[in-house]
């Protein structure tokens, strides 16, 4: 039955029209991995409850600017909840959303390519990704997404120009995109 | 910053590993650099991946409840139409044991009928409110129940019914010779149960003149009474507080 279910972006368009049942649904569907990122950065069950509800709450309010085709409707539940993580983490009420979630920053739909790719990760597929990133690539992403540390904080804690650490998350995040799409090509071919 | 090393915070935009200051810096360049619009969208597909690494904990069983009071207990406006001219009604006395005898009369789909054909001559413009109109008839047709919720002696000339559809999703109040509110007092919807809080369904404005049909913010199932109470705007009450204007039992 689950090719009947309904897609994520038709969820998300039901929560648009308050639709209580479709966020549940989206909740199922998201729940442990949202809260086991919020976990992982926050190390306490109560916050990162608390960041989950709020990032559903959120869901709930702003699902009207969420655009089907572009980054992934994953990739945009996940941002909600990391930034709200990390808010809760660095103790900050109110930072700037910093994912462009509105329709104030046109761009090309993402590729159809990634959306396949998307559906077909799994968790051990992304941790053999990361690790096979160049060590000192793999060591600023996870600092900064898994560590919720400041690109300062990490250059601090690593002793290195800020310049280079800038220059290591967007290169090795480059990498793991192509390494996720060549890993589900692979999976396709076996 | 110049623009090249505006381009090389993208990596650190998209793991939110910037300052609220770089933060903003950041999204003004976006507004003018589609290169850096179209790297983070990219970027962001890679960190959307990064979750599924982590080992992978469940939440408590009760999130979503949390979640969903919290969201009805915001109350939001009902959604108004409005049509139609006001109809006086005959006054109708109220008591709470008056509630329970009304319950033995309380389908009214002949008056209901009636209304229908009103608001069909006076509101066939408004395609919203031809919506409602249509979603109600559905749902009598579909088993849904019909419930008087007559005025209370503050509201002699008021009167109202209540139709939950058979399915889960929310009732409809259909509305009817209210007194125009004062400034800053909204009424507001509450279901009950006995010997339990009333609970709130969603408040609304100044009816106007004539007939409205309001969606309430949640299903009246299992709630045996309804009740419409004047309290302070714009959002209402917790609990109700002023005078009654419609109260009724519901069967749902
Ligand atoms: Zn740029």
């Amino acid at each position: 039955m689950a090719s009947e279910s309904p897609t994520d972006d038709q969820l998300i368009a039901a929560i648009q029209a308050r639709d209580m049942q479709a966020l549940e649904q989206l909740f199922d569907r998201y729940r442990v991995l949202a809260y086991s990122v919020a976990y992982r950065l926050l190390n306490d069950a109560g916050d990162a409850e608390d960041v989950v509800q709020e990032s559903f709450l959120n869901v709930w309010r702003a699902a009207g600017t969420y655009r089907a085709g572009r980054s992934g409707s994953r990739a945009w539940l996940m941002s909600i909840v990391h930034h709200r993580a990390i808010d809760k983490l660095r103790g900050r009420g109110s930072r700037p959303m910093t994912t462009p979630l509105d329709d104030a920053l046109p761009v090309a739909d993402s590729s159809d390519v990634w959306s396949e790719v998307s559906q077909r990760l799994t968790g051990s597929a992304v941790r053999s990704a990361l690790d096979t990133l160049p060590t000192e690539q793999r060591e600023s992403i996870e600092l900064a997404y898994f560590g919720g540390l400041s690109q300062s904080e990490i250059a601090g804690r690593l002793n290195l120009p800020l310049g280079t650490v800038k220059g290591r998350m967007r290169l090795g995040l480059h990498k793991l995109r192509s390494l996720l799409e060549a890993g589900t090509k692979e999976l396709e071919l076996e | 910053m110049d623009d090249g090393e505006m381009h090389d915070l993208v990596g650190a935009y998209v793991l939110d590993a910037l300052s609220p200051a770089e933060t903003r810096a950041f999204q003004e360049h976006l507004q003018s650099c589609p290169e850096c619009r179209l790297e983070v969208y990219q970027l962001q597909e890679a960190v959307g991946a990064l979750p599924l690494a982590v080992d992978q904990v469940e939440p408590p069983a009760d999130l979503f409840d949390r979640i969903r009071d919290t969201i009805e207990n915001e109350r939001p406006a009902l959604k108004p139409i409005t049509g139609g001219r006001p109809t006086p009604r005959r006054p109708v006395p109220w008591s709470y044991l008056e509630i329970a005898v009304a319950a033995a009369a309380a389908v009214l789909i002949v008056a209901l009928g009636a209304w229908n054909i009103h608001l069909q001559s006076q509101i066939s413009t408004n395609k919203a409110a031809l919506r409602y109109q249509h979603a109600v008839n559905q749902a009598i047709l579909n088993g849904g129940r019909v419930s008087k919720v007559p005025g209370t002696a503050v509201a002699p000339g008021a009167t109202a019914a209540l139709v939950q559809p058979a399915h889960p999703g929310p009732g409809y109040l259909i509305v009817q010779g209210l007194p125009n509110l004062k400034a800053n007092r909204v009424y507001e919807v509450w279901l009950v149960k006995p010997s339990r809080p009333p609970v709130p369904a969603g408040v609304f404005g100044s009816p106007g003149q004539g007939l409205q049909i309001w969606q309430l913010s949640k299903s009246a199932k299992g709630f045996p009474i309804t009740a419409v109470t004047e309290e302070p705007g714009p959002h209402g009450s917790q609990a109700p507080h002023g005078p009654k204007v419609l109260a009724g039992a519901v069967s749902t």
